[in-house]
């Protein structure tokens, strides 16, 4: 029941990622708490538009705060509800929960008074009338999860004497795994060992971001990470974040290195000064 | 002293029978290799030995730089007169003399003073060349070499200076070789001395020896002896309170450097300044415990980036000491076990492993390497308290700049000295190897094969910049907490323009191209038609505008932001309906099932249509605009994208 | 009862299917994390329901959801609906009951992993079970409504199916008040026929089916979910009037 896809509704709805306001944003936050038998959901919005602002107030809008894990629940909230609670009996977050307040009309709204619509929208105003019951707007989707074991680890490095190759790289659930057949190849006795492995993590990075292109994509060879929803599996989650977090906007086979190079902060760069140093200096 | 010397010249030379030793003395030339760290290194270093017992200040440092007029120099012309007569026999000497040469027709000359304050300054000035070791004037001024012992034996082992040397560090960084030191003492009596470095010279038919001393003389029965003479001289040369000025004129241009001297102070005395031991004043910068980081810190004084921290560690030493906590280690030498305080810091971007070993006062010694380890990335500091002060002084080299076993003469000392070093080495190897171990944890283990460790940090950072972590389960399961993007950045900067204020737009991101090519999609029907030149592009909700008003819907599609429709006037449009999951259905909708009819309202014209696509939309001005007549089984809570075709 | 949960890893795992024929399982600790989980009671019930006639099967629905109400349904959804939860507790606890019931888990670990290691989603019958079990019994008081209802989700059973299958709709609200119309327009029948005369649909679309998609695609502007009964049903109505001609037997309420 959370709704997030960017569309052409057949009237003007208030949402973040769109411009039929001129006044867009409904940002959602929440913050989880528990107790031993309850979930509660502590909640706080903010709507920019004053058109709907007055709605609400006047009570011809409901607010609905909905929360999709493995099933989806909503709430109508109250005036000045701040919370919900949700037994544990009926809600699990150990996987990922979304959670994302709705705005519907309780009678036919009428937007000849509405000074928020922006162009095409403004000039037509006059006429737009949006039944019952209908959407006037969604916010952002404020997500939880927690099928992550080590939310913050990207990589592990695993020895494994009975390997078929000195080196293999392996993608698991939650991070890029990278065996190696013997302790020595890891430069563990070498100082700045981890930068060594820099191209192992190249490597690795190379091979993660190939299977998001292949799981997430079109025709296995082109992700657009405006438009995809957050991957469910755990690696690549990480990676979506970390690609969002650098503004990537797109991610294809023929960008691979590009991406790589920005999301991980120079590991060739420093891979290669590490090196330098080691022949020019010995050990 | 027995001198052959008139009273008439100021600077006073030992008249010797013959010239035997035409060389300067080595000294100087090992100073003058230090540079200006060797100069204010000596200096500081001799303030602290200064300090006022008891005194809970900190011994301040004033170090000035100016220029002062040659004629302001006590005794100048007698020292150029000596120097105009000196003889090079070396090449080196040669090169020398006449570098003093070339100095001595300046009018006006640069000079560095180091004056000390909350010290005690030299004491028995009066008594002159008294040969009393609590007369620490005489010794200072009249003898080199040999330093004066405290008679308190513990401020005797933290005293920096154990060799006695500092004075002609100071004579190196004259061109001339030149120094005068200005004491006041708790007295309040005020003298002025000096010492000139030259080589043995004959002038005016007498042989006389290299050291030269700003003294007075005064002939007791048949000796002579030097007393001091009393500070009437220039303001350059004055000292007012209580402690030591070390003048010296004729300052070498290459050691004039405000910021490497800074630098040298730092370097050397971190800990110092850090423990509020010591405040150094370089002209009007003043380096304390509560300013010193602001020269740590600035990229204009050190390098910041670790990575390139080859040569010099201080900003490390100085995060190390202050963010580490210190564990013990015991060092014996075989005999007894010394203790000291190690501050150990672990970091895979150090490119190179030092530890500062320092003295209780504050003084760094060396950037001491571990052997097998001076390229494992840590940095520590280690410091010891007293006893080990005193082992380490035995230890160091003449420029206290280095342990080595090397100087020590005794055979059963030597011994104990290098076991204690080696032991050093082993004891903070040990913690190096820990640590190392602790950070790669399956080193040389094979059967650790299913322990997992972090490889890499920066991701971690990135990670948890853009995942907010919840714990819940009494703190036992982490939860990752996201949002969909909010733009935030767009929420300030309207906010801003509301106001009126116009801020540059920051760093917002580019602009996507609102239509994005397609790969060819729906290939069965249309494969053929749509060789022919055409491209299928998906418009971003964005760029339409669309609206249901009774049975008539409104569709505006606005092309002016895309570059890829620019000479166009004609586009076919067709559309895919979106689901309540945001999944799309390209050929859910048809078109013929639910409108009547479709005008172009650029053109005024009808848009012939089949069964998805709306064919020949005129566009003008970058705008196509359509008004569609809804039949009456068109279910109005549909929601689409729009796709172009041109 | 305390059950042990599995270490990951035993699906693809063809020793662990042998081990579990063998009896074998509750020996090797290499098959458990470490972690259990506690339950007051952990009764038997029907996990399996294909392939059998209409009266049985709805026999056999009827005991898996009033056991799971009764025992299950007041555990954390941490474990009354996870997987490993169920997989454990059948594999360490329930060998003997698998056996008898289900003896075709003997003839092939695609058996085994059909009836007891099923992956659990809308596809697995514990699954459906547990959902319709919380759904009815939640927003149902009266014991003899929950039957009724609990027979209505039987007898819709596709259209549940594909209520379940998709995220968006797989809410209590939602699919008691779909249930409750099909009922009041007695439309069961009518749910379930084939979709006269639009071939462009497939051929085995479903009226059913097609109701919910209809309501899925005008999602969220009409937020079908978070509808009362009486508002939603004229919505099913029009929808239901795309696909099926309503004059035939259904008389709008």
């Amino acid at each position: 029941m959370i709704y997030k896809k960017d569309a052409n509704f057949p009237y003007p709805v208030l949402t973040n990622n769109s411009n039929n306001y001129s006044t867009n944003l409904f940002i959602l936050d929440v913050e989880l708490h528990e107790n031993t038998h309850n979930y509660r959901f502590d909640f706080q919005y903010e709507i920019e538009s004053p058109f709907i602002n007055d709605l609400l107030t006047k009570g011809h809008v409901q607010l609905i705060l909905i929360i999709q894990s493995k099933d989806n629940k909503f709430f109508r909230l109250e005036k000045n509800q701040k919370s919900v609670e949700i037994a544990k009996s009926r809600i699990s977050v150990s996987k990922r929960t979304s959670i994302q307040m709705h705005i519907q009309s309780k009678a036919e709204i009428d937007f000849k008074q509405n000074e928020d619509l922006s162009g095409f929208y403004d000039l037509f105003k006059e006429e737009i009338v949006v039944p019952k019951h209908a959407i006037l707007g969604f916010s952002n989707v404020v997500l939880f999860d927690g099928s992550f074991k080590e939310p913050l680890e990207l990589f592990e490095k695993k020895l494994d004497a009975n390997l078929k190759s000195d080196i293999k790289i392996e993608l698991s659930h939650e991070t890029i795994v990278i065996y190696y057949r013997k302790p020595d190849f890891q430069f563990n006795n070498l100082p700045q060992s981890n930068t060594l492995n820099h191209p192992y993590i190249y490597t690795g990075l190379y091979a993660a971001l190939q299977r998001f292109i292949v799981n997430n994509g079109e025709d296995s060879e082109y992700v657009d990470l405006e438009v995809i929803e957050p991957p469910n599996n755990p690696l690549e989650f990480k990676l979506y974040r970390l690609m969002k977090k650098k503004l990537i906007e797109e991610l294809s086979i023929n960008n691979i290195d590009e991406v790589i190079y920005a999301i991980s902060d120079r590991i060739l760069e420093k891979y290669t000064s590490v090196v330098k140093g080691l022949i020019s200096h010995g050990s | 002293m027995n001198l052959n010397v008139t009273n008439e010249e100021k600077w006073k030379f030992s008249p010797i029978p013959n010239i035997e030793e035409s060389n300067f003395n080595k000294i100087l030339e090992r100073f003058y290799n230090m540079g200006i760290k060797g100069l204010t290194r000596e200096n500081a270093q001799n303030s602290l030995d200064g300090r006022l017992p008891g005194n809970e200040n900190p011994v301040i440092l004033t170090i000035e730089t100016g220029s002062i007029k040659k004629a302001n120099i006590p005794g100048i012309n007698e020292v150029i007169e000596r120097i105009k007569c000196l003889e090079g026999r070396n090449g080196y000497t040669k090169e020398t003399i006449q570098h003093m040469v070339n100095k001595i027709n300046q009018e006006e000359v640069r000079y560095i003073s180091f004056e000390d304050s909350n010290t005690r300054g030299l004491t028995g000035a009066r008594n002159g060349q008294s040969g009393s070791k609590k007369d620490t004037w005489g010794i200072y001024a009249y003898s080199k070499g040999v330093h004066f012992e405290e008679e308190d034996s513990s401020l005797e082992t933290s005293r920096g200076g154990s060799h006695g040397v500092g004075k002609i560090a100071s004579n190196a960084a004259s061109d001339l070789h030149l120094m005068y030191f200005a004491n006041c003492d708790e007295n309040g009596d005020k003298h002025l001395g000096g010492t000139v470095q030259l080589i043995e010279h004959l002038y005016k038919g007498h042989c006389y020896r290299s050291t030269g001393y700003f003294t007075d003389i005064k002939l007791e029965g048949n000796k002579s002896k030097f007393y001091p003479y009393e500070n009437n001289f220039d303001q350059v040369f004055e000292k007012n309170t209580r402690g030591l000025k070390i003048i010296i004129p004729y300052f070498r241009e290459e050691y004039d450097n405000e910021r490497e001297i800074i630098r040298s102070i730092c370097d050397s005395f971190f800990l110092s300044i850090l423990e509020g031991k010591l405040k150094v004043i370089v002209n009007e910068k003043e380096v304390t415990n509560d300013t010193i980081l602001n020269y740590i810190k600035d990229p204009e004084y050190y390098v910041q980036d670790i990575t390139e921290a080859k040569k010099v560690f201080t900003p490390l030493y100085v995060d190390t000491y202050l963010n580490e906590t210190p564990e013990v280690i015991k060092v014996s030498d075989g005999v007894e076990d010394y203790h000291f305080n190690l501050y150990f810091y672990y970091d895979e971007q150090i490119p190179k492993g030092r530890v500062a070993i320092v003295r209780t006062i504050g003084m760094k010694i060396e950037d001491f390497k571990i052997e097998g380890k001076a390229t494992k990335p840590f940095n520590a500091v280690l410091i010891g308290s007293s006893a080990e002060d005193k082992y380490l002084k035995l230890l160091e080299n003449e420029s206290h700049t280095k342990l080595s076993p090397d100087d020590i003469k005794d055979p059963n000392q030597k011994k104990r000295a290098k076991k204690f070093m080696s032991n050093l080495s082993r004891e903070i190897s040990k913690v190096i190897e820990e640590a190392i171990k602790k950070n790669n944890p399956t080193d040389g283990q094979m059967n650790t094969a299913d322990i997992l460790y972090v490889l890499e940090t920066q991701f971690k950072k990135d990670l948890s910049d853009t995942l907010g972590t919840v714990m819940i389960n009494d703190g036992n399961k982490p939860l990752v907490k996201t949002s969909s993007d909010v733009p935030i950045k767009e929420k300030r900067e309207r906010k801003d323009s509301k106001q009126g204020s116009k801020k540059n737009p920051g760093p917002s991101k580019k602009k996507r191209d609102p239509l994005k090519r397609q790969k060819s999609r729906d290939s069965d029907k249309h494969t053929e038609k749509q060789e022919q030149l055409s491209t299928i592009y998906s418009a971003h909700p964005d760029m339409v505008e669309r609206l249901i008003v009774g049975n008539k819907e409104m569709v505006k599609f606005d092309f002016t932001k895309s570059e890829h429709i620019k000479n166009d006037t004609y586009c076919n449009i067709s559309l895919a309906v979106i689901d309540g999951m945001g999944v799309e259905y390209p050929n859910e909708f048809n078109i013929q099932d639910n409108y009547n009819h479709i005008i172009d309202l650029n053109s005024g014209g009808n848009c012939p249509y089949s069964q998805n696509v709306i064919n020949n939309v005129q566009i003008t001005q970058g705008v196509a605009q359509l008004e569609l007549n809804l039949k009456e089984s068109l279910n109005k809570s549909l929601k689409f994208v729009y796709y172009v075709e041109v | 009862m305390e059950v042990k949960l599995l270490a990951n890893g035993y699906k693809q795992n063809e020793q662990f299917y042998k081990d579990f024929l063998e009896d074998q399982i509750h020996l090797k600790d290499e098959y458990f994390s470490g972690e259990v989980v506690n339950l007051e009671h952990a009764p038997e019930f029907p996990i399996y329901m294909a392939h059998e006639n209409e009266g049985d099967k709805k026999q056999l629905f009827f005991e898996a959801i009033e056991i799971l109400a009764e025992y299950y349904l007041s555990t954390d959804r941490d474990i009354h609906f996870d997987e490993l939860f169920w997989h454990s507790l059948l594999v360490t606890t329930k060998r003997e009951f698998l056996l008898k019931n289900y003896p075709q888990i003997t003839q092939s670990m695609n058996q085994f992993h059909n009836i007891v290691l099923k992956n659990f989603d809308w596809e697995n019958y514990i699954y459906k079970c547990v959902l319709g079990a919380q759904y009815i019994n939640d927003s149902v008081g009266d014991e003899r409504e929950r039957k009724r209802y609990y027979s209505l989700l039987v007898d819709n059973l596709d259209l549940y199916n594909y209520i379940i299958k998709y995220e968006i709709f797989r809410n209590e609200n939602f699919l008691i008040n779909i249930l409750g119309i099909i009922d009041d327009l007695n439309l069961s029948k009518v749910m379930k026929s084939k979709i006269k005369g639009r071939d462009d649909l497939g051929k085995d679309e479903r009226v059913g089916r097609r109701v919910i998609f209809e309501f899925n695609k005008s999602y969220p502007v009409i937020m079908s979910p978070m509808l009362e009964k009486e508002e939603l049903k004229e919505i099913f109505l029009e929808y239901l009037g795309y696909y099926y001609d309503l004059s035939q037997t259904v008389t709008p309420v």
